[in-house]
Order: C-alpha cells, then structure tokens, then sequence
C-alpha cells in the first residue's frame, strides 16, 4: 500500500508529478532517544501518564506532511511523548534529542517511529534540537508536533546527517499563538531519501516565524520538502531563507507555500530559494506558491537555480581561483551560512565535521543522558 | 468629495453583450456521441482522414477525466452543449455578402475599421463558422496564405496541414484537447513563406452568438524560415443564463530564425467557460511572443506553451489577468526548454476584484540538452478588495547544472500613498486607483498595437468604475 505526503495545498498540473509524493506504507519501533532534559522542562509518555494534561488538543496541529502520515505512527502503536516547558521560564540549555539509528537490534534491520508533542507554555522560551544520525540501512520517522503559546519563544534545530543508505521521514507541525514566535534551522547534509514537512500556522496576533534551511544533495540522494506557513491572525510574519546545492546525481523537490488567509490583516510572508548546480545529472524541482485572500497583506517570494552568476564566476577567475575551487567554495559558503545560524557551538562542528570542511574542530559526540537510553 | 464615493455597479460591458437573435442559424442536437460528430463531419465536408481523426478524438475525450487541480468546472454539462452552430449564410471575401445582422455585429466591435486602419487581414468567425475572411493583396502577392481551415484542406495546402494538424496539441494533452479534435469547426490557417514580412497585423476574431452553445475553432498558423508575423485574436460574446464552451486550439509553428507575435485580447461573456489550448514550437534561433489580456469567462483555464526545440530559441509571455465578480480565471504559461542556448521571459499581472478569483500558473521546465538557457519569471498580483482571491502557482524543474533561473513574484494592494498623491493632484479616488491599475498592467498594453492597448485600458476603467463604495 502506498501514501500520499507532502502535498501542494493548492495542486498544480499532474504531469509535473509536484502535487505529492507517494510513499510506500512503513512500520517501526520506537527508537530510544538520548534526551538532554534542562530545568523547566518535563517529559512524559502520554499512555503512561494518567495525570498528564490532556486540556492541550495536538490532534489540531497539523504538520507538513499532512495526515497520511498518522497511519506509520498508528500502525506502529508508538507512544506518543510530551514535553513540557513552563511557563513564564527562560530554558537557556536547549532540549536535545539525538535520534542515533545505529543501536543493535535484535531483529536485524529495523524502522523507527518516534512521535512527540511539546508544549511551550505563555512567556517560556526553549531551544529544541533533533538530530537525525545513522551510518546504518533503514527507515524512520520524527513527528513532532509544538504549540507555542501566548509570549512564547521556540528556537527549534533539525540536522539530518544520515548515511546514503538511509530513509528519512521528518515532520513537523506548530501553531504559533499571540505575539510567540519561532525561529528554526533545518540542515539536511545526508540520507539516502529525506522527506521533511513543515507547517506553521500562525494563529495569533503578531505571531511570527523566520526559517533557515540548508541542504547538500549529493551522489544519487534525494530530498523532498513541504513547507507551509499559513497566515491567520492578523500582523503575522513569516520569512524562510533556503540555500542549497545540488551535486553528483541528486534531486531535489522544494514546495514552499505562503497562505494569506482571509482576516489576516497586515500579515507579511516571504520566502526565497537558492540553488547551486554544480554537476550535470543532478534535477531541481521548486513550487514557491503564494496563496491570498486577504487584501491588505504582502507576499513575495524569489527562486534563483542553476550555475554561479557569469559577474560573480568572471570577477572571481579573474582574481586566479579556478572553476572548479569556485564551485567548492560557493558551495561551502552557502551551507556555512545555515550552519552558522545555529546557536550551539558543538552542533555546529559537528555538522562541518560531518560534511568534512573543517577537519580540525573538536566534537563532541556524548549528550546528557537522562535514563539508560531514553527518559524511562 | 462626495462624488468620490460610487455605488459599487455591475460592469457596464453592453459594448460586448448586445446579442442577436438565434434565429434561422443550423444547429446540431445538444450533447456529445459519435452520430453528432459524424454529422459535424459530414456538414463540413471533412477528407476521410479528418472524420476519422475525429472519431478517434471522441473515443480518447470519453476516455479522459476533468482536471483535478483547477478551477470546478461543474456547472458546465457536455450534455447541454450544442457543438455545432452554422448561421445561415456563407463565408464571404467582402463585409457586403454579410448578412446585415451580423455584419453589424463585427461592425459594432469594430472590425471592419479596425481593417481598414491597421491591419493586413481579417476572419470573423461567428459561433461555428467563418462568415467573413479577406486578406490585402499586398500581403497575399508576398505568398502569405491567410484562410479558413475547412478550405484550405481541400486547397495547395492540404498536405501541409495534414503534416501540422493537431500533432502539437494532440487529443491526448487532455479531456478538451480531445473534445476540441472531435467537433473543432472554423478557425485560420496562415501561412507565411521563408523570409517574408508581414509588416502589419492579421486578426481573427471570434464571436459566439448562440446561447448554450460551444465555439471550437481551431488556429493553424506556420511561420516559415526567417519570417515574421503578427498575429492579434480577439472574442467576446453575449452573456446568457446558461454555459456557454469555448474549447479552441490554436497550433504555431515558428521557423528556423522566425518570429510570431501573437497577441490575444480576450474578453467572452461572464457564463463562458474557456478552455483553450495554445501552444508553439520554435526552432533554432526562432521567437515566440505571447501577449495575452484575460479579461471575460466565468471559468478559465488558459496557457498558452512555447516548445523550445532548436538551439537558441526565444519565448516571451507578457500576460495580464483581470478577475471580477463572479470570475475563476486560471491563467498563466509554460515554457519547455529543450535545447541549449534558449531563453525564456515571463511577466504576468494578475488583479482580482470583486470576489474575483485569479491564479497565475506556469511551469518552466530545462531539460539536460538545454545547456546554457535561461529563465525570468515575474508575476505580481494585485488585491483591489477583501473578499477576492489571488494565488500563485509557479513551478520549476531544472534538469541541467548549466542553466540560470530566476524567479519572483509579488502580491499585495494599491498603495495608500499612491492614491493619496494621486488625488491630491486632483483625481478622484475611483479616477486614482484605475490609472495605477492601468500602470500595473502596462507590461500588455505597451506590447500591444495603440489601438488595442486603448480597449484594453478602456476594459480596466470599466473593470475598475464602482470598485470605491
């Protein structure tokens, strides 16, 4: 049986094969993840919980993957984990969940489903971090799902650095309430195939959302991304900045959309996307789509794809560099660019040491560990 | 300052929605099966291969779903269409064997002067027919061929247009590209030989009189080698309470280093449902350029593709799209860049107004042979009101590292500031906000001859007057 992910929300022509991407169905188990867990900060397995705080309704919060994608957590029976972050609290040390797939299974090859719901409470701010790591051949998927509340900050950083084995499906849904905001990062510098949906629905008055996406798709990888930010309380915000490059054989499909809905007076959406293309053989796809029923509102969104700009290209051969350093060196700023965006210094070496451009930083790969392996 | 503030009225459009009599014309019954398209075939005397070219289209149209992603066509029932409506009258070479009634009709849109004036040939086709089709001498002596299609396949040029006949919009692109190809009647051939000119415009203009009814008309045009041709299209018709289908094709064939200006300005009745399919091919070093004013229809699915097959082919889309009440214009282009060193232009305009609803859509697709081509896309939308809609739905799909692409697109309403200055100089709010909506659209109206680009503002002033309440 296969699914449809990552839709367009307003569908285009079939033959452009944009609309969606269609998906085999998939089971897995709950991967254990190493979690740092700062004061101010709870976390609970919702069906172990009886007195957990059921007034919080994650079923309205929708992710960028849209629905399809409940029937690989529903058929896998994974629990459903919450945090917690309270209110009026400042979490400086961010939340980390290392999402390391290279654990010995008892049943050879294994999938992974992990399902999480957060909570940021009124006037709290946190730093989330998801990393997605595994040298190993298999399948997972993160949900995540936040409601950020009234005055709520949320600081939010997905790195996949997977291997090229490796099938990643990582989902996220948020509703942004009154004058909260969130800010996030999403790097994608590994995987076999990643599937990665966003969706924001600003519901609050001044609720706003800046992010930052960066990718490399290399050999025959492939990426897929939806990301949707819908505007529906009035002098809302909502900027994304996505840099990439495309190398070797990779594809890349972007579908980004802006929805300005009506009532949503004085709201601001932007988006724009950069992409490198440095080897023949590789395929972008981009959907940048604006959607707007509401009169007093700005949208814009720009796409600049294909090889160096001739001034630039011309200009920079003509202080020595050769093509080919160019390519690298344009390649390794853009990503720089987005790694640099991400506040944690260690996080940061590890992804430039990942992708092998700075072979020198010190990492540090332990985390904190709350529990033996997970919180229980 | 009182007369700053309007009622907000219903567009005055009885320039277009006057209508005549259906009377004394030749209809077929309404609805779609293989009898009415062996009739429609018979009435037009088809050659052998065309009847069954037809058939063949029917079977594919019965085939075929409707579109999935665009605007709902629901209202529009093939079983209430009559395909085939033929005035009593024939083709003439000159306005005075027009019958009267309809000779009024085009004079009243002004096509009879507008040929005196400035252009170098005329069709009228009025609903399924061509009533009137001439072509200066001038233009005829340089080669150039400028007729109806049902005679021309039985002319010199039969083969030719069995060569190009529906082999770039085929019956299989979709559900009304196969309708089109099982009942299409009336439409141009042209032709323009290796190396000719055609200094002023041909127009072809079609007028759908008969309620209930579907206009098919099918444009063949093929610009030979080094040949340059502009080509304007215009259409409206009466508004009825009932659907109306306009289900056109219109095929162009540019040339090695030619080049084909095809202007539309398109302006059907608010119970029309327009699904016209335009597409051209360019060779090496040839240009295509699209001008396109959307201005009518209840429903419109409308892009217009340039195939870019030959080294160094050139497309240009300038298009502007005008949304009222009770409008779901679906609008926009594609380009296909199948070769290297070829480049294409976008710049579209949309408004909506009134409820109305406006979608840009394109596609620009470079293949891995178009090494070195190039993209611009540019579209802006403007709100006049908040209870209309307006979307953007462009896509990219880059298939060579060699390539450069741009993108970018606007949305959002007049400024405050801009109608401030205007009226402090002394216009009035309603006066203001037409003259910046005619500026916005300027990138069609600059391209077009004056006195198109004159209707055209005419259009948005009329569009525009009762938008202040």
């Amino acid at each position: 049986m296969s699914m449809r992910i990552n839709y367009l929300p307003a569908p285009t022509w079939n033959w452009l094969k944009m609309n969606f991407k269609e998906v085999d169905e998939w089971q897995g188990k709950k991967e254990d993840a190493k979690i740092t867990l700062p004061e101010g900060v709870t976390l609970t397995t919702l069906e172990d919980a009886e007195n957990s705080d059921k007034s919080f309704d994650f079923n309205e919060v929708g992710t960028g993957m849209g629905p399809e994608i409940g029937k690989i957590i529903d058929d896998s029976k994974v629990a459903t984990q919450r945090f917690v972050c309270e209110e009026n609290r400042e979490i400086e040390t961010p939340v980390f969940v290392d999402l390391n797939y290279d654990g010995e299974d008892e049943n050879g090859n294994q999938n992974y489903v992990n399902s999480y719901e957060v909570l940021l409470k009124e006037n709290s701010s946190a730093t989330f971090v998801f990393c997605y790591s595994s040298k190993k051949k298999s399948i997972a998927l993160n949900q995540v799902k936040f409601i950020v509340e009234k005055n709520a900050k949320l600081s939010l950083v997905q790195l996949h650095m997977l291997g090229d084995e490796f099938n990643m499906f990582s989902d996220v849904g948020v509703r942004i309430d009154e004058n909260a905001n969130v800010s996030q990062v999403n790097l994608f510098i590994g995987g076999e195939k990643i599937y990665n949906g966003f969706r924001a629905d600003l519901a609050g008055k001044y609720s706003s959302i800046e992010s930052d996406y960066g990718y490399i798709v290399k050999g025959e990888e492939e990426l897929d991304i939806n990301y949707v930010a819908n505007h529906l309380g009035k002098k809302t915000n909502s900027d994304i900045l996505v840099n990439g490059v495309l190398r070797d054989k990779g594809k890349k499909m972007f579908r980004g959309t802006i929805d300005l809905r009506r009532g949503g007076k004085e709201a601001v959406g932007a988006e724009n996307e950069d992409v490198l293309m440095i080897d023949e053989g590789v395929r972008n796809q981009t959907v940048p789509l604006i959607l707007c029923t509401e009169e007093d509102v700005s949208g814009t969104h720009g796409a600049t794809i294909g090889k160096i700009d001739e001034d630039l290209m011309f200009y920079l051969q003509s202080r020595g560099l050769a093509k080919e350093y160019i390519y690298e060196m344009m390649a390794e700023a853009r990503i720089k660019y987005v790694i640099n965006k991400i506040e944690n210094e260690n996080l940061r070496n590890r992804c430039l040491s990942f992708l092998g451009y700075d072979k020198d930083v010190e990492v540090e790969n332990e985390v904190e560990v709350i529990g033996s392996r997970g919180e229980n | 300052m009182a007369e700053e503030k309007t009622y907000v009225e219903d567009v005055d459009r009885s320039l277009y929605d006057f209508r005549n009599e259906d009377k004394d014309s030749f209809k077929l019954d309404e609805g779609l099966t293989p009898e009415i398209v062996k009739q429609i075939s018979e009435e037009k005397n088809d050659p052998e291969w065309m009847k069954d070219f037809r058939l063949k289209a029917l079977e594919i149209y019965n085939k075929m779903g409707v579109p999935d992603w665009g605007p709902s066509i629901e209202g529009l029932d093939m079983d209430n269409i009559v395909t085939y409506v033929r005035a009593n009258t024939h083709m003439s070479a000159t306005w005075d064997e027009v019958p009267e009634e309809i000779k009024d009709t085009f004079e009243r849109l002004g096509i009879p002067q507008a040929e005196r004036e400035s252009l170098a040939g005329v069709g009228a086709q009025y609903d399924s027919e061509l009533v009137y089709h001439n072509v200066k001498k001038e233009v005829a002596d340089q080669g150039v061929v400028y007729t109806d299609l049902e005679s021309a396949l039985w002319g010199p040029h039969a083969d030719m247009i069995k060569e190009h006949f529906m082999k770039l919009i085929t019956p299989r692109d979709h559900k009304f590209a196969a309708l089109h190809g099982a009942v299409w009647s009336g439409g141009s051939f042209v032709y323009v030989p290796p190396g000719v000119s055609v200094e002023i415009p041909l127009q072809s203009y079609f007028r759908l009189n008969a309620p209930g009814a579907g206009q098919f008309e099918h444009t063949l045009i093929i610009v030979d080698e080094g040949a340059y041709l502009h080509f304007i299209e215009g259409c409206s018709a009466p508004k009825y309470n009932i659907a109306n289908l306009h289900a056109g094709a219109v095929e162009l064939f540019v040339g090695k280093n030619a080049t084909l200006r095809y202007s539309t300005i398109e302006n059907w009745s608010k119970n029309m449902y327009n699904l016209n399919t335009k597409r051209a091919t360019v060779e090496e070093g040839g240009k295509v350029e699209w001008i396109s004013g959307s201005f009518g229809s209840h429903v419109s699915y409308l892009y217009p593709e340039s195939r870019l097959m030959g080294r160094g082919a050139r497309a240009e889309f300038t298009g502007v799209t005008f949304a009222g009440n009770g409008q779901n214009l679906d609008t926009g282009c594609k380009m296909l860049q199948a070769a290297p060193d070829t480049s294409s232009f976008v710049s579209t305009r949309s408004i909506s107004k009134d409820g109305g609803i406006s979608t840009f859509r394109s596609s620009v697709v470079i293949t891995e042979a178009a090494k070195n081509s190039k993209s611009a896309v540019s579209c802006e939308s403007l709100m006049i009101d908040d209870i209309s809609q307006s979307d953007t739905i462009p896509a990219m799909d880059i298939r060579t590292a060699d390539a450069d692409v741009g993108h970018e697109a606007k949305i959002g309403r007049i400024s405050d500031d801009a109608v401030f200055y205007l009226m402090s100089r002394g216009l009035s709010e309603e006066d203001a906000k037409a003259l910046i909506v005619s500026g916005f659209a300027d990138n069609v109206s600059k391209e077009l001859p004056l006195e198109y680009a004159v209707e055209m503002n005419n259009l948005i002033r009329l569009e525009m007057k009762g938008s202040i309440g």
